[in-house]
Order: C-alpha cells, then sequence, then structure tokens
C-alpha cells in the first residue's frame, strides 16, 4: 500500500516537471515552427504548408542592418570592457579592504537596478549634461555598462578555483616573478572563465532591450528593437525568422565558448 | 624578508594595489553609470516649467505622482502582478528544482541547462512566442473555437494574462535556481533520519524538506519580484495599450514628454521600489543578495 503510494507521488512529481518543461519551450518551439509556415498571416500549429521563405526574407538588408549592428555592438563593448573588468575581479577575488561588499554591491548594480532607468538616466545625462545624440558611442557605452558585471561575476568564479592559489605559490617557490606567474599560471587557469564571461556579456548586449531603447536613433536600431518597432503594426512569419536568426547566432557564441572553455559549467556555478 | 609568513607589515603600493586594479573600472561606472543615476535624481527636484525645466527645487514631482490617483493605480497594479508572477514562478519552480537535485541520472546536468537556456533566449523571441499562442487568432483560441468550448476568442493578450504568463516564463529559471541552491545545501541525512523514524516520503517533505528549503523560496520569490516590478519588455509588447506598469511609465514619458524632471521622479520611485525589495532580500537571507543570487 506504502509502496503504491509512493510510486504515485513520484509519478505526479514527473508528470508536474515535464509540464514546466513543456511550458518553458513552448514559446520557441512555437518560433520555429511558425518561420517555417508557409501562410502568409495566420500561424497554425500543425502548419498546413512549409517554406523558407520567410528566411529568404529575413535575410534583407531590412533585418540585416540592425543584426550586424547588434553583433559589433556586442562584440565591441565586450573587447572594451574586458581588461578593465579582469582588473577589477582581482581585486574583489583576492584582497580584502574596507568597503569590499559596497564595492561589489556597487559593480554588480547594473544588473539589480531596473534596466529601464539605468537606460532612462544615460539618455537624459548624454543629451542634457554631455550634448550626445543617440549615436554608436551612446549605445556602445551604454552596452560596456550592461556587459561590464558580468564579465566580473565569471572572473571571480574562476579566480576561486582552489588550485590556482595553490599553483602560484608553486610558480613563485620556483622563482618565476609576478608577471611571469600571471601570464604562464594564472591567465591560462582563468581563460575558460574569462572567455565564458566574454561569451555571457556579448548574449546579454546582444539580447539587451531597455538600454538600447533610450541609446538608438533612426536608421541606428538594434536587432530587438528592430523587431519590437516591427511588432507595433502586426505581425508575420518573418519576424519569427528574424527571431530563428538571432537564436542561431546566440547557440553558435554558446558553442564556442563550450569550446574553448567550458561554458555550461559556470552558468551552474553562478547559482 | 618579504617572503617571511605576515611578518612583514605590507608595503603601502602593497596596500593600495586592490584600489588600483579597482580604478579604472570605478572611473568607467563613475562617469557613465554612476553620473547618469545622480543626474536623474537630481533631475527629479528641479521646477518644470512652461516647457523648460528651471534651475528652481521643488518637491512637486513627487508630489504629483503620489496624490494622483492614475500614477498610484500603476504602481498598486505593478506591486500585485509582480506578487502573482513571483508566487507562480514559486510554485512551478519548485517541483523541478526538487526533482533536478534529488535525480541520479547522467541527464541531470543536460536537464539543468535546459533550463537555464531560456535566460540565454532573446525576450523577444520569446515574447513573440507568447504572441503566437495567445493572439486572438492565436493557437490556443484555434483550438478552443475549433473544439467548440467558446464561441468567441478568449482575450489573453493585451491585458495583465497576457503580461503574467509572459512574465512567469521569461523569469521562472531564476525561481528554480534559487530553491536548486536551498535543497543542495540541505543535508540528505536529515530526510533520511525523517524516513528512518516511520515518516512517508509525503510527511518527509512537508515537515523536513519544505521548511528547510524556505531560504531559496524566500530568496527566489523576491528576486523574481524585483526583477517583474521592473519588467519593459513583457508589458510592453504582450499587455500593448492596455496595460501600464512602471516601467511602461518611464518610458513613455521619457520618450513621449519633455517633462524630463517628472519623468525622473517616476523612475526614481520605481527604483527605490527596486531596491527596497532587494535590500528585504538581503535581509531576509542574510546576504547581500546582488549579484550571486
Amino acid at each position: 500500500m506504502e509502496l503504491s503510494r509512493e510510486y504515485l507521488l513520484s509519478a505526479v512529481l514527473r508528470v508536474a516537471v515535464a509540464l514546466v518543461f513543456a511550458f518553458l519551450f513552448l514559446p520557441i518551439v512555437v518560433i520555429l515552427v511558425a518561420s517555417l509556415s508557409g501562410e502568409q498571416y495566420i500561424i497554425r500549429i500543425p502548419p498546413t504548408s512549409i517554406s523558407l521563405r520567410w528566411f529568404l526574407e529575413a535575410f534583407d538588408r531590412y533585418w540585416m542592418e540592425p543584426l550586424q549592428l547588434s553583433l559589433v555592438i556586442g562584440i565591441v563593448s565586450v573587447i572594451l570592457v574586458l581588461p578593465i573588468s579582469v582588473l577589477a575581479s582581482f581585486s574583489l577575488a583576492r584582497y580584502e579592504f574596507k568597503g569590499k561588499q559596497i564595492t561589489s554591491s556597487a559593480i554588480y548594480s547594473p544588473i539589480t537596478l531596473p534596466a529601464i532607468v539605468v537606460g532612462a538616466a544615460m539618455l537624459q545625462f548624454f543629451t542634457l549634461a554631455l550634448g550626445l545624440r543617440g549615436s554608436f558611442t551612446t549605445l556602445l557605452i551604454g552596452h560596456t555598462i550592461v556587459v561590464a558585471p558580468y564579465v566580473v561575476q565569471y572572473v571571480i568564479v574562476s579566480l576561486q578555483q582552489h588550485r590556482i592559489r595553490n599553483l602560484e605559490w608553486a610558480a613563485m617557490n620556483l622563482g618565476a616573478g609576478r608577471a611571469e606567474v600571471f601570464w604562464k599560471v594564472t591567465f591560462p587557469l582563468i581563460k575558460p572563465g574569462i572567455f565564458a564571461g566574454a561569451t555571457f556579456g556579448f548574449i546579454t548586449s546582444f539580447n539587451n532591450i531597455p538600454v538600447s531603447l533610450f541609446l538608438i536613433r533612426p536608421g541606428m536600431v538594434t536587432i530587438p528593437i528592430k523587431i519590437i518597432q516591427y511588432l507595433e503594426y502586426g505581425y508575420s512569419p518573418v519576424l519569427a525568422a528574424v527571431c530563428v536568426v538571432t537564436l542561431f547566432i546566440v547557440a553558435v557564441a554558446i558553442a564556442i565558448a563550450e569550446r574553448v572553455g567550458q561554458f555550461t559549467k559556470f552558468l551552474q556555478v553562478q547559482f | 624578508m618579504e617572503e617571511g609568513h605576515g611578518v612583514a607589515r605590507p608595503t603601502l603600493t602593497e596596500r593600495l594595489r586592490p584600489a588600483i586594479l579597482l580604478g579604472p573600472l570605478g572611473i568607467h561606472y563613475l562617469l557613465f553609470f554612476f553620473m547618469p543615476l545622480v543626474y536623474m535624481l537630481g533631475s527629479s527636484f528641479l521646477k518644470f516649467e512652461s516647457g523648460f525645466a528651471t534651475e528652481e527645487l521643488t518637491l512637486y514631482n513627487y508630489q504629483r505622482f503620489l496624490f494622483d490617483s492614475f500614477y498610484l493605480r500603476v504602481l498598486v497594479n505593478t506591486l500585485a502582478m509582480s506578487l502573482v508572477v513571483s508566487s507562480l514562478t514559486t510554485v512551478l519552480g519548485y517541483p523541478v528544482a526538487y526533482f533536478l537535485v534529488r535525480m541520479r541520472s547522467r541527464w541531470r546536468s543536460t536537464l539543468v541547462a535546459m533550463v537555464y537556456s531560456p535566460l540565454l533566449t532573446s525576450v523577444v523571441a520569446r515574447t513573440y512566442g507568447w504572441l503566437i499562442i495567445l493572439d486572438d487568432t492565436g493557437i490556443v483560441n484555434q483550438i478552443l473555437l475549433g473544439l467548440g468550448i467558446v464561441d468567441e476568442p478568449v482575450r489573453l493578450v493585451f491585458n495583465f494574462t497576457g503580461v503574467t504568463i509572459g512574465l512567469t516564463h521569461v523569469l521562472l529559471p531564476y525561481s528554480v535556481f534559487c530553491i536548486m541552491t536551498a535543497l543542495q545545501n540541505m543535508s540528505p541525512t536529515l530526510e533520511y533520519a525523517s524516513m528512518n523514524l516511520g515518516a512517508g516520503k509525503l510527511r518527509t517533505f512537508v515537515k523536513v524538506t519544505l521548511p528547510l528549503s524556505m531560504s531559496g523560496v524566500v530568496t527566489g520569490f523576491l528576486f523574481v519580484f524585483s526583477m517583474a516590478v521592473s519588467a519593459w519588455s513583457t508589458p510592453a509588447i504582450l499587455g500593448g495599450q492596455n496595460v501600464e506598469v512602471m516601467a511602461t511609465l518611464v518610458y513613455s514619458f521619457f520618450l513621449g514628454s519633455v517633462n524630463w524632471p517628472f519623468a525622473s521622479a517616476i523612475a526614481t520611485i520605481s527604483m527605490a521600489v527596486s531596491m527596497t525589495i532587494v535590500l528585504l532580500s538581503g535581509l531576509v537571507t542574510g546576504k547581500s543578495s546582488v549579484g550571486g543570487f
């Protein structure tokens, strides 16, 4: 009797978990199916006809220009912010000092504070205090702030591996100087962390909406914003195709990061 | 001698090193992150007159928000919606977290990555997916109409229902991971002890596991709550014209009006609400919940 009840409980749990997983993946599956739809307006599941024409339409300049801008902004902002973020990570991971807790909260605050407020504050400050209009530069500056906390977070995680400290001591005892220890021991060991942080930073920037929203100008729009603007006029399966293209780019970034350093391992460490 | 263990006092450069390492990022943050926020805070106290912000200081912008039932209702709606969303993510997230922590299969890390993966896909794509599912001509309504359950489409989107569904979806992974962390930190021997003493699985769960994982439940709840309060994309896309929350209010006042002092006051209030929740979360869990969760 007791046994069958336990069996029932575990079956209920399994069904509940399966349903939640279905809920998690439903919209993404729908997007994938819709992007292959042969119909014009209404998306029927299962589709009545299948075609690749929406992908052909997605590869139009109308979508490719914003896509290119998003790629460039994501990559350049990561490159700009990477060295200074790595330095800051060393300070937080290796040293004890007064106000460390506050400093680290401050560094992570672009994640915690409402992004829409951050974007709005940047717009106001850039326009009124610095006299800058929405441009490539302002968009780039905004995105460096979006990216930095993630890079710091990942590099700190990789600096906290226990063996790094021991290997550094060993190298120093064997007579290596500070710079030599860094380039020959520390850096190779934290390289996967740096790469994971850079990749996560790129993805965050690539998908960012609330900060971009305030720093774009007509003719210079990132891809998520372009999709939102298009949505205001109604929808078409071409949007699904464009979404699939953006998902594909993120997947490629993850695949590269997975090869260079174990990206997915870092994702779990974060929590 | 310097190599001696902890005898030599650190030199000045040694002591300044953490500050030097933090310097460049600190300056970058100061110029492009903290200055804009301080500027906004300052701007929220400026008097706005005949189309221009004056130099005069005033509390009027805050009074205007706090004594107007329209704005107050937006604030209350935002909080109520976020409360529903964080409750839903907790209820849906708990079984998944429990399952993932307890399972002993080689598929475990794959499933964990699967829970994480929505966080890496763009909110626009996922939200557009919901639009296809929930719209008047969407999948749910096609099924309901097709089966003859309803005669006319059920309104599932461009209202708070749609936004709640979308936000629950977007924020669910956070809740799962917060609860997972708490369950992982709990010693499984406590459960064995309970079962050895004759309690069944269900009783053990209710009396032992659930209370001990409460810290994760609360952290997850508050984390999701703070994210929901400040979300813009999902309310803007799935809510359309009919849903106004704090974030959409901030957006429309900054880009749709010239009264930036009032817009700044709305943004400041919105930030204060969010910071209160984050601080509360820090108090409850006894650690700073910023960054790592």
